[in-house]
């Protein structure tokens, strides 16, 4: 047992041994181990952020967006000047001499250009030297200047027309190791980092070099910052030049270089590297600056050119050589000086380097982000398939069906005629939008969204939601064609009161405010009779003509109500292309498209919008509906239309006016293009303009631009013909001057007429027009005289 | 009698001149009245057949070396090149038949043959591939009605 006297001792002595204080060594011990404790948990923090950044996505790269590739074969309907627009917004450059990919050479009805490699989704293009022989306005031959065989088709490389960036506006494109050239690598070495393949990340003899020498000038004139530092500072660090940062900067390039080789880092060095503005668009790395100033891959610079480059890593915007080219040649003089000192280049090509004057790309049509309304439509159907942040961060490359070509007459057309019209009707602020689309593959390949193509806001061609007018009554009557109506049908054009769905009476009311009687349904088409019109809908029934909407593709639920037959549906210009598109293409479906196709950033196809069909409305009946259309044009609300484009074009077209004059539609296709168009002021008031003396007039000049091909529509094998007379409604088999044949799906024309022959059969065996009509009448007396 | 047939063969004569003057007198008013008086279609030239021929045999190629993909880019290429060639929609549903779309396969058929004009022997085939490909659904009932129109076409 131990006593209360003892207990105090032992306790005394701990207390003792207790208060007893550290030694010095211990402390200094103790100190050091936590910052070493502290200092590996903050170097383990900084070695997370260096291989989190270098083993993850080193940068976010934007999704570039290229326009169709331009198909050049012999026969094209293509000038030299149209060519020659078309390769400067692909970037080409204009030399006398052409010898490197991107660059072509204009002399006369002669074009000489070279392609450059390019990945399409089958693969690799790659580059080929080729010599165009234009004869007027199309292509005579092309030929492979080094092998001289002539070409019946040759795809060029496309436009880049813009990207979708991250919000800081960051683009480079990134190169690897092997596609960075020698003499770049040697003089970025040269200038600013020559041990570099002999340092350890940091470099003390550079530091001390730079010390003397700034103590020397008394300012800061060389910086001791090996191209490892550079790199550090730049990915990861601020420009602030403190001593937290210059202590991070440090550790962080040891890691660096401890972790990675000496080349990964390079090529991180030249693809990060900040080289200029563009805008809103900083322009990083080497691949991208040799774009931007010179319109030349990389590996295609002459010596001053990448002397230049190098030079404006020292200072990208005080070295400009398209603001400061006095400040900059100074610099290219003083790196070529380096370059040859140091022995990155012999004494001739120092000399000619020398000599040459600032060289920058010159006059380039900018294609970036040039076409705003068609790169929103892009993005839209881009945000179906992938996030936003896929867009801005990924690299895609978004290959679209834009035509430059379409693009710019149709952006021309849309603003030259609204300033007329305003000028002409005294009205402003008419505002327009335009889609054109390929026939029969649905491709879009222009949009307007605005008078003004270059105004990023508003984009009307998918925005602006507004009634259709007379634009809907196609679906009227194909939905009656379909349910046993021929062309030839009597339809009474008289005043109607009617339900109008919603507890009220509607009486609608003809465009000229008169009766016309009883009619032929083509004519009721063709001059847009409203009452007539109303007439047949609802007698077909409204559930089958909204029926008939949707199948041309449009997936809205419209409300029920009679007024739908005359237009009060609202709809926006996208949507009306695809209800005609429905109806250029046969009766086909045929979604319209803005992307062919999705590579990743590695050239690997990842997405394909490809082609797709599908037959809604049977080959007789959609027959039967654009014939009426033709008619609408050639003898209808249309009629205008031949001030601008030959009655032989057989165009088929619908105009289409709402209440008020507020909206001018017209939409209609040729051989090869459909086009809508709409104009309307934004804030819905009246513009007095109908659809024939607004939208078509816009249609027809943009068609007319454009060289579209006539419309010959395919007769299918249950067509019959016969005669009618308009006026009395009478269908027979013989020929009047006052008579129009018609088409009628087999079986429909009423027994005590006889069929005639097609007129398709007579242009091809004997002729067309006049003399068909001739031969036709000649036979039939022939005919009557033999019975 | 003679006479009198001599007679109306001149009254034909006249009438068919009378007409045709007639038909170039308004020709002409309406050129005339138009605000632009030449139209510039004059220089539209047809494209070269060889720049979708030498496609279409690529995709040929392609289809028989079984890289279908391939050929549905070659084919789409053609195609903008020159859209209503039915024989390109043909071998268009040839690769969608191949690639187990048979659904499309038919509708490429379909649109094939509305381009077909007369073209008999692309007519049978289309029929041919939407039998196949109905058969591949299982609607034998719509394969037996195309091969019926086969056969009646043969």
């Amino acid at each position: 047992m131990v006593n209360r006297k003892q207990r105090n001792a032992i306790k005394q002595t701990v207390k003792n041994r207790k208060m007893r204080p550290f030694s010095f060594r211990k402390v200094c011990i103790l100190l050091l181990l936590v910052f070493f404790v502290v200092f590996a948990i903050y170097v383990k923090h900084l070695d997370r952020i260096i291989r989190q950044k270098f083993e993850g996505k080193r940068w976010s790269l934007p999704a570039v967006v290229y326009a169709r590739p331009l198909e050049l074969y012999p026969g094209l309907s293509l000038s030299p000047t149209e060519l020659e627009k078309e390769l400067q917004l692909a970037g080409y450059r204009s030399e006398s001499l052409v010898a490197d990919p991107g660059g072509y050479d204009r002399d006369g009805d002669l074009m000489q250009l070279v392609t450059r490699n390019f990945y399409f989704s089958e693969g690799l293009q790659k580059s080929v030297n080729l010599t165009v022989q234009f004869a007027g306005a199309r292509i005579e031959s092309i030929t492979r200047a080094d092998s001289r065989q002539s070409l019946s088709l040759a795809r060029l490389d496309p436009a880049r027309i813009g990207s979708f960036h991250p919000r800081h506006h960051e683009d480079r494109i990134v190169l690897t190791r092997k596609e960075l050239p020698d003499l770049l690598i040697n003089t970025l070495l040269a200038v600013e980092d020559q041990n570099f393949y002999a340092h350890f990340g940091l470099s003390p003899r550079g530091i001390a070099r730079a010390l003397l020498a700034n103590i020397r000038a008394g300012e800061t004139v060389q910086g001791g910052s090996t191209l490892s530092q550079q790199l550090v500072k730049n990915f990861f660090l601020s420009n602030k030049r403190t001593l937290q940062r210059k202590f991070n900067e440090a550790i962080m390039t040891l890691l660096l270089e401890f972790y990675y080789s000496k080349d990964e880092i390079l090529t991180a060095y030249t693809n990060e590297i900040f080289l200029g503005q563009d805008g809103a668009r900083a322009v990083h790395g080497f691949g991208l600056a040799s774009q931007f100033y010179f319109r030349r891959d990389l590996e295609n610079l002459t010596a001053s050119q990448i002397a230049l480059l190098v030079g404006m890593v020292k200072g990208p915007s005080y070295y400009n050589p398209l603001k400061y080219p006095d400040r900059c040649l100074a610099r290219r003089k003083l790196v070529l000086d380096i370059m040859f000192s140091r022995k990155v280049i012999d004494e001739e090509v120092y000399q000619q380097a020398g000599a040459v004057s600032i060289e920058t790309s010159g006059e380039t049509i900018s294609g970036f982000n040039r076409f705003p309304a068609f790169l929103d439509l892009v993005r839209r159907q881009l945000r179906r398939n992938y996030l936003e942040e896929d867009l801005t961060t990924d690299g895609l490359k978004i290959m679209t069906t834009l035509d430059p070509q379409v693009q710019w007459q149709v952006e021309k057309n849309l603003t030259e005629t609204i300033d007329g019209l305003e000028k002409r009707t005294g009205v402003s602020q008419i505002e327009g939008a335009v889609i054109i689309s390929s026939r029969e593959g649905g491709e879009i390949l222009a949009i307007a969204g605005s008078r003004k193509p270059l105004q990023s806001g508003f984009n009307r061609a998918l925005d602006a939601r507004r009634p259709i007018g007379s634009l809907i009554k196609p679906t009227v009557y194909l939905t009656a064609i379909a349910n046993g109506s021929t062309l030839a049908s009597p339809v009474l054009d008289s005043s109607l009161t009617i339900d109008d769905g919603k507890g009220e009476i509607w009486s609608p009311k003809n465009f000229d405010g008169k009766e016309h009687g009883l009619v032929p349904l083509y004519v009721a088409l063709a001059q847009s009779y409203n009452q007539a019109t109303v007439k047949i809908g609802m007698d077909v029934g409204l559930k089958k003509v909204l029926q008939t909407i949707r199948d041309l593709g449009i997936d809205i639920d419209f409300p029920a109500y009679p007024s739908l037959l005359l237009g009060a549906a609202a709809m926006v210009p996208l949507e009306v292309s695809q209800m005609f598109q429905t109806l250029a293409a046969g009766g086909f479906y045929v979604p319209q498209r803005v992307i062919g196709s999705v590579l990743s950033s590695d050239n690997k196809v990842l997405k394909r919008f490809g082609l797709s069909v599908e037959q809604r409305f049977t080959p007789e009946s959609i027959y039967l509906l654009n014939t009426a259309l033709q008619l609408g044009v050639r003898e209808g609300t249309g009629k205008s239309l031949f001030h601008y484009i030959p009655p032989s074009h057989n165009v088929a077209g619908k105009t289409g006016t709402s209440n008020d004059f507020r909206d001018s539609w017209f939409a209609g296709f040729t051989g090869d293009k459909l086009a809508v168009v709409w104009l309307g002021r934004d804030d819905n008031k009246p513009t007095g303009l109908t659809g024939a003396s607004g939208a078509l007039t816009v249609w027809g000049k943009l068609m007319q631009s454009l060289h579209a091909e006539p419309l010959e529509l395919l007769e299918p094998p249950g067509i019959e013909w016969a005669w009618l007379d308009p006026e009395t409604l009478e269908i027979s088999d013989h020929f009047h001057y006052k008579k129009i044949k018609l088409p009628f799906i087999a079986g429909s024309i009423p027994s005590q007429a006889k069929v005639t022959p097609s007129p398709a059969l007579g242009k091809k065996q004997k002729g067309s027009g006049i003399l068909d009509r001739i031969r036709d009448w000649f036979s039939l007396r022939k005919e009557a005289g033999e019975h | 009698m003679k006479r009198g047939k001599k007679i109306a063969h001149w009254r034909y004569l006249a009438i068919i001149l009378a007409i045709l003057s007639a038909n170039l007198f308004l020709h002409g008013c309406a050129v005339r009245k138009a605000s632009i008086p030449l139209y510039p279609y004059e220089e539209h030239i047809e494209k070269s057949p060889t720049a979708g021929s030498s496609l279409l045999e690529n995709a040929k190629q392609a289809l028989q070396a079984d890289k279908f993909n391939q050929a549905e880019i070659f084919l789409e290429r053609a195609l903008r090149l020159e859209p209503r060639n039915g024989e390109l929609w043909h071998t268009m549903g040839q690769v969608k038949f191949k690639q187990n779309h048979h659904a499309q396969a038919v509708q490429f058929c379909l649109k094939s043959n509305s381009l077909a004009r007369k073209n008999p022997l692309l007519i049978r085939k289309n029929w041919n591939l939407m039998e196949k490909a109905y058969l591949q659904m299982g609607e034998t009932e719509k394969a037996a009605r195309v091969r019926r129109q086969y056969l009646e076409s043969r």
